[in-house]
């Protein structure tokens, strides 16, 4: 299996129980999950997210389990080559886009040229529209959700660029279907998909080609992930697809 | 044999298919695939979330729910829904319920915990022997006007010492809801709804004991096997597991 957003690291609210790079491998691997895309969470707080970048790939194993997932900030003025170097010299196999902590509009002209530059470096770009339930964030730090049709938007404004909508939830991935499917651009990650036939609707509304295995660790437990799936009554086919071959086209490994 | 102590069921909860009826059917398949063969179920009919129903409506759902377990014997189980607003009649329609065979209450939102209009019907669970599963957050955002936290749920099991409350939704209640428990062995808290968030459940366990914590799901906003995820993925003894799954909601429920 390929997990398309796992993270490395630590997170300032509460102690994870396994964070560092190589303890996450360990947790996904023991998950069955041989391959996931991990992007550093310190760069959701660094006012650089390229040392937070660069921290994390020091510490990924060559052909290990965790590939990296750049996080770039558009609204800096070294996005260019913090996207260069992500893929040059650090091996990173997409990017990540957090417009909520970074304060910037998925439409302004840096995140557009952002999209744009991704798509001609055959980087995918994970737009995470969220981190964790509004209600449980911080008093002091309170950040907003993406709009998934903002993201819809921003995919449409860059159809050279492929883009995951990370942490979409289960009414917007729905609601959002028809869009979704018109847009031969866009992925949905399922790690914060839920509802109790979630599967099987978001499958129908966006079709198992789109849909790639997420799990948020290691800020969420694996083994909901996958307790998800089985929910779900997958085929083999459908199972195949979700799990491995929609990210492996994808990722390109 | 999986018991989830917290499930919503309703007309608003439509076939998965969209088709006419209710997911009942569905709903127990569902949990049947997980090993989850009881679910807890209290019912508001439809729209099924109302902050403040009226009398009617809670009869009406409490109906609802007794039908359904009624109809699956095996499988669901009823609580009976309150508002305690309702006052004396909110107490006649415990004892409604109670003479059919519900094995628990279920408060939501129409009052905090601590409310003194709450203290009537939690020293009536205690004679009834039922436990009182009350919804509970600390929300950044977003709190409802008379939407306990965890420190309204502490300061109801202060007062009563002899009710079981079970305090719902340990991801919403959070590190701190545990510790507003905590000095309190008669208020418990359930893993439902919320996000799989690692460490929280071994936390809950650390601090309460695995005696204290059950395994609900929310469903049908929430997943079963997202919501189980939160219990077979997190470090814990076979022992711990087994009392959060089915053990403690056995001998609460007096099963």
């Amino acid at each position: 299996m390929i997990d398309i957003n796992a993270y490395a690291g630590p997170w300032p609210f509460r102690a994870l129980p396994a964070s560092a790079p190589s303890e996450v491998a360990d947790v996904l691997q023991a998950a069955g999950i041989a391959r996931a895309l991990v992007s550093p969470l310190e760069a959701l707080f660094f006012e650089d997210p390229r040392v937070a970048n660069e921290r994390l790939a020091a510490r990924l194993q060559p052909e290990g389990t965790l590939l990296l997932c750049a996080v770039v900030n558009p609204r800096l003025a070294n996005w260019r080559p913090v996207l260069t170097t992500a893929r040059e010299s650090l091996g990173a196999r997409a990017i990540k886009l957090h417009p909520g902590y970074h304060l910037y509009e998925l439409d302004s002209p840096a995140a557009r040229e952002c999209l744009a530059a991704a798509g001609e470096a055959g980087l995918p770009v994970i737009i995470q529209l969220r981190m964790q339930d509004a209600r449980a964030q911080h008093p002091l730090c309170r950040i907003p959700d993406v709009p998934a049709a903002a993201a819809l938007e921003a995919a449409r404004s860059a159809p050279g660029a492929q883009v995951v909508l990370g942490g979409i939830r289960f009414a917007e991935a729905r609601g959002q279907g028809d869009a979704i499917r018109a847009l031969a651009n866009v992925w949905v990650d399922l790690s914060q998909v839920e509802y109790v036939d979630g599967m099987r609707q978001v499958i129908q509304a966006v079709g198992s080609d789109r849909l790639l295995l997420g799990t948020h660790a290691p800020l969420f437990n694996v083994r909901s992930a996958l307790l998800k799936l089985d929910e779900g009554l997958l085929s083999d086919a459908e199972r195949a697809a979700i799990t491995r071959e929609n990210a492996r086209r994808l990722l390109r490994v | 044999m999986i018991y989830d102590i917290h499930v919503h069921v309703g007309s608003a909860v439509r076939r998965f298919d969209g088709s006419a009826g209710e997911a009942a059917e569905e709903m127990m398949a569902r949990a049947r695939l997980h090993g989850i063969e009881r679910q807890c179920i209290s019912s508001l009919l439809n729209p099924g979330n109302l902050a403040y129903p009226s009398l009617e409506q809670v009869r009406q759902g409490n109906d609802h729910a007794l039908s359904l377990a009624a109809a699956y014997p095996r499988h669901y189980l009823p609580f009976c829904y309150l508002n305690p607003r309702h006052e004396r009649a909110a107490l006649d329609e415990l004892h409604r319920c109670s003479d059919r065979g519900v094995v628990g209450i279920k408060l939501l939102v129409s009052c905090k915990a601590s409310d003194p209009l709450v203290d009537p019907i939690l020293e009536r669970a205690a004679a009834l022997r039922l436990p009182v599963l009350q919804h509970a957050w600390n929300k950044t955002v977003g709190q409802r006007e008379h939407e306990s936290t965890s420190a309204d749920v502490a300061e109801a099991g202060r007062r009563h010492p002899g009710t079981h409350l079970i305090m719902a939704h340990l991801m919403g209640a959070g590190y701190r809801g545990v510790l507003d428990i905590a000095p309190m062995p008669n208020v418990h808290v359930d893993l439902s709804g919320g996000e799989p968030e690692t460490g929280i459940v071994e936390y809950a366990v650390r601090h309460l004991g695995a005696e204290r914590v059950l395994f609900g799901s929310d469903a049908p906003g929430r997943s079963y096997g997202v919501q189980l995820g939160k219990v077979l993925g997190a470090d814990l003894t076979p022992g711990q597991r087994d009392l959060i799954l089915w053990g403690n909601a056995e001998r609460i429920l007096r099963l």
